[in-house]
């Protein structure tokens, strides 16, 4: 189910209506977990079962190991719930790719007959609820972590519908003791409800879901007809045209991505669930390490966590170090997708913080410069930063290599002509108003810390006049077509 | 005290909602209908001819010249005045409005380029939900397709309508510089009569089609049958025909769209007793395209008006 479609709109008033009403309050729960797979049923229909088998296992894998005292048996326990999931995400998401790579490699060789393609239906969600599951197994391992109590605690932590889709990651050692903390409440002080809507959280979940919407529907889905029309065929493209189109799409993702987050943290927070932030202004990041903390952070903590930190972080040698980068990049971006692209996007963005990395062990100097502390150095270092990210963008959206040496081309070698780029700035007036205004909303956030809060805290007239002017926004650009979130393909 | 405030903010939310929904529809309200008011301004106009067809249907009908036809169908002895009022970005539901306007015209034959995603059962880019292999659970928002609205073509796309509004203001069709004479929706626009080689064509970014509800469930395919029985009804004969794509559109286009369509196609034979022209794969290999799905509209591609007057002068002789 699209969170930015009517659909979404009349299950989620239904299920807070009926949240509210259900008087057998041990079983809101019960039904957050029925809502929750409604909510992925209606959209993915048979691929519901993929996400119960990564429950199921994950759930008795999790026991097991918790239960075990042998420190072998608990590593094989673990080998099997990641095999079981790493499985799964690798099936579902890479196997038609492997194919292409086998077949491309058979034709080197001159080796006959290509191996069919699978044309397996990608499952929407499943490197999230995969990778969520995986953190529950590993953190167990590690003793950081009790198992689940009951399975229907574990299969509500999975498939929370909010962050099911596509995130914010959510670890268990986050969520679960939420919702213990919800029902040891109504064991033993009395709480009558388990998830109750108090107001505080409702009106900040409304703040948030309508910066959301606004940033998906009002941005994200009216710059994306500029981003389309240039990457749709790049080839002949200026340069002017091609940096248009990086700095088009990145405001684009972040809008439909940070968006989709914004939505789902809104409607958890309702339902009474914290869940982490992901993004925290990017596009102000000073250096490439610092937009991994503040782009998609529930996946780069995890990749920290889960990749980075075992295969020794920046314990062991530089050079280890190094390699340590490039290889937790690459995954992310296959991560991404199983395409070229998206693993050249990882290893674009693993050379970035390893080139960060040697620059700052060669010169430490330049750790500690007053010029780097200064606005100016700020400055400077925030627009070196932002123009290797929007040119890691390109390769991220493109469609095929020529589009991407070309481009990449382009915006490295300025070729210093504008007419084009004129003529596709005067065709899309609406895109580059919205870019405009983007600019300055970042920039307005940038500067007044927590401006969520701030529009949270506003007296009912002037935040019914907030949600009044988001709601109007959003329907007089309104094109008829709910454009997809574009991390449903990941 | 909680209680209280939950739910003066829920009554918030409403208020602002109802406010942004009533403010809305009262734009849009006074946004002009540009489609209606185009085939008001022409249809107030004196249409030449005794005998006339109308060609409708999208971008898909640009290439047809009506001179082209209407000397073709002279050759054989048959003398028709053609138009072709295609529209870019036309639809049935859209058209359906507007039928009334070409029936008072009594036009001999009302010729209709029809595509795949003319039945698209939403945007064009939303996923395809194809892979239901246990039930599907009925679309929620479908519950208010009964509700019909008097500018059901603005409200769909109000964003198309805001931007054209502001824009440009409805255009006086007359001052509108047209790719052929009887034509007088389209507009000439010289980047389409370009023809874009293979190599290059199979660079263009696909568009990609959403899924197609099943005939029982097409409202596209709806408004297509009332716009066939009110001609039927009024003794106007219908022609429908595929438009041509090329052979990167076809060989992409999903399998389960493809047969839903056929299904759609044939269910449409059927009820209406008419034999549907396929022009659909008949030029795909062909190098004349403009881009996957519309052919450059220039004298390379003036077979496509031949063999349009070529089934036009097989159903006269029926």
């Amino acid at each position: 189910m699209l969170f930015n479609t009517i659909d979404f709109i009349i299950f989620f008033i239904v299920l807070l209506a009926t949240i509210a009403a259900i008087k057998h309050r041990k079983f809101q729960h019960v039904f957050l977990l029925i809502a929750s797979y409604f909510f992925f049923y209606y959209s993915s229909n048979y691929l519901i079962i993929l996400l119960i088998a990564s429950t199921l296992l994950d759930f008795y894998i999790g026991r097991a190991i918790w239960n075990n005292k042998n420190s072998v048996k608990k590593k094989l326990l673990l080998i099997i719930s990641l095999a079981g999931n790493l499985g799964l995400l690798g099936f579902f998401k890479y196997a038609d790719f492997a194919i292409l790579q086998f077949n491309y490699l058979g034709e080197q060789f001159n080796l006959a007959n290509d191996i069919p393609f699978l044309n397996l239906a990608l499952p929407i969600g499943i490197s999230f609820y995969t990778f969520q599951t995986i953190s529950y197994t590993v953190d167990i391992y590690r003793g950081k972590l009790k198992p689940s109590e009951s399975l229907k605690e574990f299969a509500l932590f999975v498939a929370f519908f909010p962050q099911l889709v596509a995130g914010p990651i959510v670890r268990a050692s986050v969520f679960l003791p939420q919702l213990r903390e919800k029902m040891n409440k109504l064991q033993e002080i009395g709480v009558k409800r388990i998830i109750s809507i108090d107001g505080i959280n409702l009106k900040i979940g409304i703040t948030l879901m309508a910066i959301g919407f606004l940033k998906k529907m009002f941005f994200a889905d009216n710059i994306a007809p500029l981003v389309n029309d240039i990457f749709s065929n790049p080839i002949g493209a200026e340069s002017f045209t091609i940096i248009l189109g990086a700095i088009a799409f990145g405001f684009q993702i972040y809008g439909d991505f940070s968006g989709y987050s914004d939505i789902a943290i809104g409607a958890a927070l309702i339902l009474g669930f914290k869940l982490p932030i992901n993004f925290n202004r990017p596009y102000f990041a000073i250096s490439p390490s610092d937009f991994w903390h503040r782009w998609h952070i529930s996946l780069s903590s995890w990749l920290r966590d889960y990749l980075y930190i075992p295969l020794g972080g920046n314990k062991k040698s530089c050079g280890r170090t190094y390699l340590n980068l490039m290889l937790v990049m690459f995954l992310g971006g296959l991560w991404h997708g199983a395409a070229t692209n998206f693993i050249i996007w990882g290893i674009l963005h693993g050379s970035y913080l390893f080139v960060h990395k040697l620059i700052m062990n060669k010169f430490p100097i330049l750790k500690n410069n007053s010029f780097f502390k200064t606005k100016r150095g700020k400055i400077i270092s925030i627009f070196i930063t932002q123009y290797f990210i929007f040119l890691a963008w390109i390769t991220f959206r493109v469609q095929n290599l020529e589009h991407l040496t070309y481009s990449l081309q382009k915006y490295i070698l300025l070729d210093f002509q504008y007419m084009q780029t004129i003529e596709i700035i005067l065709t899309h007036k609406i895109s580059i108003i919205l870019m405009i205004l983007f600019i300055i909303l970042h920039y307005v956030t940038f500067k007044k810390h927590d401006l969520k809060t701030k529009i949270s805290n506003l007296s009912l007239p002037f935040w019914i006049i907030f949600l009044f002017s988001v709601s109007l926004s959003i329907l007089l650009l309104y094109d008829g077509n709910p454009e997809d979130f574009i991390y449903f393909k990941f | 005290m909680g209680f209280i405030k939950t739910r003066n903010i829920t009554l918030s939310v409403l208020c602002a909602l109802i406010l942004s929904i009533i403010v809305f529809l009262f734009i849009i309200w006074n946004l002009p209908d540009h489609l209606f008011s185009a085939n008001e301004q022409f249809f107030s106009q004196e249409i030449k001819g005794e005998n006339k067809i109308f060609i409708l249907g999208s971008s898909h009908v640009y290439a047809l010249n009506p001179i082209l036809i209407s000397n073709e169908l002279q050759k054989n002895g048959e003398h028709f005045t053609v138009y072709n009022l295609g529209s870019p970005g036309d639809d049935f539901e859209e058209r359906e409005r507007t039928i009334e306007m070409i029936i008072e015209e009594e036009p001999k034959i009302v010729l209709y380029g029809i595509e795949p995603r003319a039945f698209e059962t939403s945007g064009r880019n939303l996923v395809s939900s194809s892979y239901e292999v246990l039930p599907s659970i009925p679309s929620i928002s479908k519950l208010f397709d009964f509700i019909e609205f008097e500018k059901k073509g603005v409200l769909k796309n109000p964003k198309f309508a805001l931007i054209r509004t502001i824009s440009k203001p409805i255009n006086d069709i007359n001052q509108i510089e047209n790719p052929y004479p009887n034509s007088p929706f389209l507009t000439y626009d010289e980047k389409v009569s370009k023809i874009v080689n293979l190599d290059d064509l199979y660079k263009i970014e696909r568009e990609s089609i959403s899924s197609i509800e099943p005939a029982e469930k097409n409202s596209n395919l709806l408004y297509l049958k009332k716009i066939i029985d009110k001609l039927q009804e009024n003794d106007i004969k219908m022609i429908l025909f595929l438009t041509p794509h090329s052979k990167i559109f076809l060989d992409y286009f999903p399998e389960n769209e493809r047969i839903v369509f056929q299904e759609i196609i044939n269910e449409i034979s059927m009820t209406n007793e008419m034999f549907i022209h396929s022009e659909i794969d008949r030029y795909a290999e062909l190098n004349v395209w403009h881009d996957h799905t519309h052919l450059a509209v220039n004298n390379n591609t003036d077979f496509y008006s031949k063999d349009v007057a070529g089934f036009i002068l097989d159903e006269i002789k029926k």
